[in-house]
Parts: structure tokens; sequence; C-alpha cells
């Protein structure tokens, strides 16, 4: 998992860890690898990796439970809310860039609409 | 929180040259810091005035308050630690020395992490490549159980493979309290490990950040680097 | 904290391994004068043939010891001078005298195995019928002696114990005397280096040595001829003059041992 520099490293470790788990890879109620193992796996500091799990465990979407480790929350409200939340990320960061290009909100609309068509004939 | 490391003042001169001037410093436990700094800006000596082997400084160096060189040299570990050891010198009897010598010296974990860097145990020093060399100093450093643990350059010789792997280890294997300090003229793939960034220019530090602070404002650890240096124009 | 014990065996190991090579080297030099000896017209008479072996053993004694000295305060040196040693957690103090002493100890070890090559290269002697009997008479001779009762008072004129190990503590004590001197010609020279502009260094700090060693060799002759001026007791009496020799050496000894320290504590570092 390569992370960009540019942004702080735990926030980074969040947005992976609730596509994570909006994408169902973890269950409600289910553990979430150690800190350590997710150092690893992302090769990222212990303290970072800590850092984002307070953040989440602050949110409510895991519940750090001392000595045993980070669990998914079993609100699974919560986890659509979030899942929604991620999901108009994506798409403000997808206009930022079509308009970085010169395409306004509805122009984007349109060429996505024509691209989604093409896309079906293949 | 008691600071880890508190360097004081320090100003360190040779050969009529200043190379330290008036650095002040402090470090908690449990971080990773990288030194960053053109070759030649003093990285390594204020390496070695840390873990007590420059001498005739000015200034104090503390090690959770205290001052003692033989209470700093047991408990930092440093790379560019086999030069004294003649070039017959086989692995085995590098693990000897270190497991006589320091009590704080884990063979078992010697024994792991000579093996994951492929190094047998009856290859001579003589014989090493430059890159072999440099694990194995990886490998006796961190298999010390040390409050402090100095890489200085440690991955020069090695391919990017390698490396991957070494950081890896230190991720699995380090200590909750322990700190570590890498130092580098170049920013490489550790930017993504690091809990803070010290940078040294012109003797001095010119910067000691948080590396989420650096990120914070939108900037790569190297473009933070390099913005240091940018007033002195291209070469 | 590393023990002393710990690092004297670590400094040791290297020494030892000087000693042993030393010890074989002694030894076929010596067998191959010997046999040179033994097939040439060289002025060995038959009757003397089986002593050759011995002799060159004797003979190549002292350069294996010398030699072991030049290597050993080498050795020393780069260990002072070295980042992996100088990193051992111990003080300067005992980093010194574990240095020296395992020097020391190694060189005994030499002798000692050098005594024992000699021994076993006089065995051949014994096929010589001069020898035999050369022996046996030592032998009558000592048996009579014996027989007049008064052959521990013969026994300790010959061999007088105190003075004996007065020389031994002597010869420590001049051992200890070279390595220190080697020592503190080192380390000055590189600690006043250190503070002179880093261009030419190998030649400033050459030059430094023969200011130094000249310095030295000054105060050497002024401190004897003070020495001379302030002698007590009776110089006659071979017990006490070694008595008092021994207690000069071990004080000029202290004094450079704390010079040296100081030095290495203070400003000489390992790289």
């Amino acid at each position: 998992m390569q992370f960009q520099d540019n942004i702080p490293i735990y926030v980074q470790i969040e947005k992976y860890l609730y596509r994570q788990i909006a994408l169902g890879k973890i269950n409600p109620g289910e553990k979430v690898p150690s800190v350590r193992q997710l150092a690893v796996d992302l090769t990222v500091n212990v303290n970072t990796v800590q850092r984002a799990l307070n953040q989440m465990n602050t949110e409510g979407i895991l519940e750090v439970r001392r000595g045993l480790g980070s669990f998914v929350t079993t609100d699974t409200e919560l986890i659509l809310q979030k899942r929604r939340e991620l999901i108009k990320d994506t798409m403000s960061e997808f206009l930022e860039s079509t308009a970085q290009l010169g395409l306004t909100p509805e122009k984007t609309l349109e060429e996505l609409k024509k691209f989604i068509e093409e896309k079906k004939g293949d | 929180m008691n600071k880890l490391l508190e360097v004081k003042e320090l100003t360190y001169r040779k050969n009529l040259k200043t190379i330290l001037d008036n650095v002040n410093l402090d470090f908690d436990s449990g971080k990773i810091i990288a030194l960053l700094g053109e070759n030649g800006a003093g990285k390594t000596t204020l390496m070695r005035v840390i873990v007590g082997i420059a001498k005739h400084y000015q200034g104090e160096v503390l090690l959770n308050g205290d001052g003692s060189e033989v209470y700093r040299k047991a408990n930092i570990a440093m790379t560019d630690n086999l030069k004294g050891l003649s070039d017959s010198t086989k692995i085995e009897e590098v693990e000897e020395f270190y497991q006589k010598l320091f009590s704080d010296f884990d063979s078992s974990k010697f024994e792991q992490l000579r093996s994951f860097m492929k190094l047998s145990n009856d290859m001579k020093l003589g014989q090493l490549s430059r890159g072999m060399r440099e694990k194995l100093e990886i490998a006796v450093t961190l298999s010390r159980e040390a409050k402090l643990y100095l890489l200085d350059e440690p991955f020069s010789g090695i391919d990017p493979m390698a490396r991957k792997r070494i950081i890896n280890s230190i991720l699995l294997w380090k200590n909750q309290d322990s700190t570590i300090i890498i130092s580098d003229h170049f920013v490489n793939e550790i930017t993504t490990i690091l809990d803070e960034v010290v940078i040294v220019k012109d003797k001095k530090i010119a910067s000691h950040l948080s590396a989420d602070d650096i990120r914070a404002h939108g900037k790569s650890i190297e473009e933070y680097y390099e913005s240091l240096y940018a007033d002195e124009g291209a070469e | 904290m590393t023990t002393f014990k710990a690092l004297f065996n670590q400094m040791g190991k290297k020494k030892r391994r000087s000693v042993y090579l030393l010890a074989l080297l002694q030894l076929v030099a010596a067998s191959i004068f010997a046999l040179w000896g033994l097939f040439s017209n060289g002025g060995f008479s038959n009757s003397d043939n089986p002593i050759v072996w011995f002799v060159m053993v004797c003979t190549f004694a002292p350069l294996a010891d010398m030699a072991y000295v030049v290597l050993s305060a080498w050795q020393n040196e780069k260990e002072y001078s070295s980042q992996t040693w100088r990193l051992v957690p111990i003080s300067s103090s005992k980093f010194y005298l574990a240095n020296i002493s395992s020097a020391i100890v190694n060189g005994l070890y030499l002798v000692l195995i050098q005594i024992g090559m000699g021994i076993v290269t006089f065995l051949p002697a014994f096929l010589s019928k001069d020898v035999r009997t050369d022996i046996w008479e030592i032998n009558r001779a000592l048996a009579k002696e014996t027989h007049a009762g008064d052959f521990w008072q013969k026994f300790s004129d010959a061999f007088p114990i105190g003075e004996i190990l007065s020389a031994f503590l002597a010869f420590i004590l001049f051992a200890i005397l070279v390595y220190s001197i080697v020592t503190l010609l080192n380390l000055s020279s590189r600690t006043i280096t250190d503070f002179l502009p880093d261009k030419h260094s190998k030649l400033i700090r050459f030059v430094i040595m023969i200011i130094l060693i000249f310095i030295f060799i000054v105060l050497t002759n002024n401190l004897g001829s003070l020495l001379n001026q302030v002698r007590w007791g009776d110089t006659t009496n071979g017990l006490m003059s070694f008595i008092e020799n021994n207690l000069v050496l071990a004080f000029i000894d202290i004094i450079l041992g704390s010079i040296n320290v100081w030095l290495l504590k203070n400003f000489h570092e390992g790289k």
C-alpha cells in the first residue's frame, strides 16, 4: 500500500480502513488487525496507526478494547453513513479533477453518461 | 513525560573548523525520526557525540537525564560498528564479540535478522559486498535492546527490494519505547514511517517538526526539505 | 555495562592468535636453521649435533618476543583508535587496563610456550653421550650437597627467591612502561593533530611524534640524574635496589597510565 507523502499519514490510514469496512472486507463486530500488523502491512509507523485508530474510535466506527484490540462497530447505520460520506468525498474529488480539465458539473454529468453507455457496449 | 534524549547547546570543533554550532534538540521515546542534511552537514558527527564516541565538545548530552558516557554507550546502538574487526572475522565471531561485550545483545534476534538478510555464519567480513556489510551492521545494531538506535545512512548500499524488507523488519521488531534516528542526505522510501523530521543545515538545526505537521500543509517531506535549500539556486 | 573480564578476553583473542603465530614461526625458523646447520659444514661437529635444535630455538626466542611486543603494541593502538572497540560501554580506565594486561598476560603465555619448546627440543640432546655424562655428574654433585644438609642454603644462594620475584616484577613493570610510552606517543600526537588544520595531517603527526620523542628523551635524562641524587637505602644490597627500582618504575607507570586514561576519556576518538 503506497501512501502519499503530502497528506498526513494517519488520515490516509483512516481512509483505507473506512474503505475496508465499507466494502465489507472487515465485518461489523469483527476485529481489525493489530496495530503492529497494520504498520507492517501498510509500511507505516506504529504511532500513526495508533493515531488513526484513536480517531476512528472517537468517531464511533471503531471500538478500542484495551488488551483485546480494535473492533468494528455493530452499528450498521453508522457504517452506512460513513460509506455515504466516502462516496461523497470521491465524487467531490472527481468533480475537482474534471473542473481542472475545464468541465462544469453539468458537462461532467453528460460526458459521464456517454462514457458509461460506451462501456456497456464493450 | 521526561525526554529520552536532550542535546543542549552543543558546539563541536575539529581541526580548527566548527562542525556543529550551538545545537539544541530533544526527543521523546517511541519515535522514528529522520535526520536530514547534505553530505558533510554534521549528521554523523551529531550521532557520534550523542553515543559518546566524539569528545571534547561544549554543551551537554543527556539520555534519560544521565550524561555519563558509559550509560549512553550501554543504551544507544549505532551502526558503523564493524570497522574495527579484521577482514578475516567470521560472522559468527562478530556475533560472539557483541554477545560477550554488550549485555543487551539478543542472540536469537540476531539469528533471525541474519537469516532474514541471507547472511551465513561462516562468511568472513572481507568477503562481504558493501550491501551485505551494511545489512550486517543493521542486524547487529537492531539485535541490541537499546533505548535509542542511531542508523547512519543505513541503506546507501542496499537495493530497493532489500530496503523494503529491512524497513518492514524495523516496524515489526521495534520496541514500543525505543526511538530510532535515521540519517540520510536524501529523502527516500522511509518517509511514510517517520514521526519527526530534523534538518541539519549550516552547522545548526534548521528545522525540527513532526512529519504530519509538514503533511498537514500539503507538502511532502521531500518537498519541504528541498524548500529549505530553494533560495540557494540550482547548481 | 561490560565487565572487565569480558573485554579482557575479547582483547586477548587477537593477541593469543599472534602468540601462536609467532611461536610457530620461531619453531619453523629454528628448525630450518637447525637442519641447515646439520647438513652444512657450518662448524657443527658431530657431538654438538643434537643440541643444534635447542640452540636455534633459543636464538630465535628473543626475536619472537620482540616481534610480539611490536605486534601487541600495534594491536593496542588500533583498538584505542577503533570506533568498534570504543563503543563498548566501559570506562576509559578499564579499557586501558584491559588492553595492557591482555598484552602482558599473552606475552607471558608466549614465554611459557617458548619454555615448553625449549624443553622439547632439548630432549634430542640426550642422544649425545657427552650431554648424558655431564648431566649425570651434575646429579652426583647435587646429591653430595643434599647429604651435607645445607642444600636449601645452597639452593637459596643460587636461586634467591626474593630477588627472582623482584626481577620478575621489574620485568612486568618495564613491559607496562613500554606499552604506556607507545600509547602516550600515539594518543598525544593524534590529540594535538586534531587541534591543527587537517591538511597534511599525516605529515604533521609524524613531526609532532618526533618532537614528543625528543622531549621525552630530554625529560628522561633529567629525571634519571634527579633520581640518582634521591637514592636512599643500601644500593649494594641486590634486593633493596630492586625494590627501589620497582617503586620508581611503578610510579612512572601510574603517571603515564593516568595521562593516557585522561587522553582517552577527554580527547581521543575512535574512528
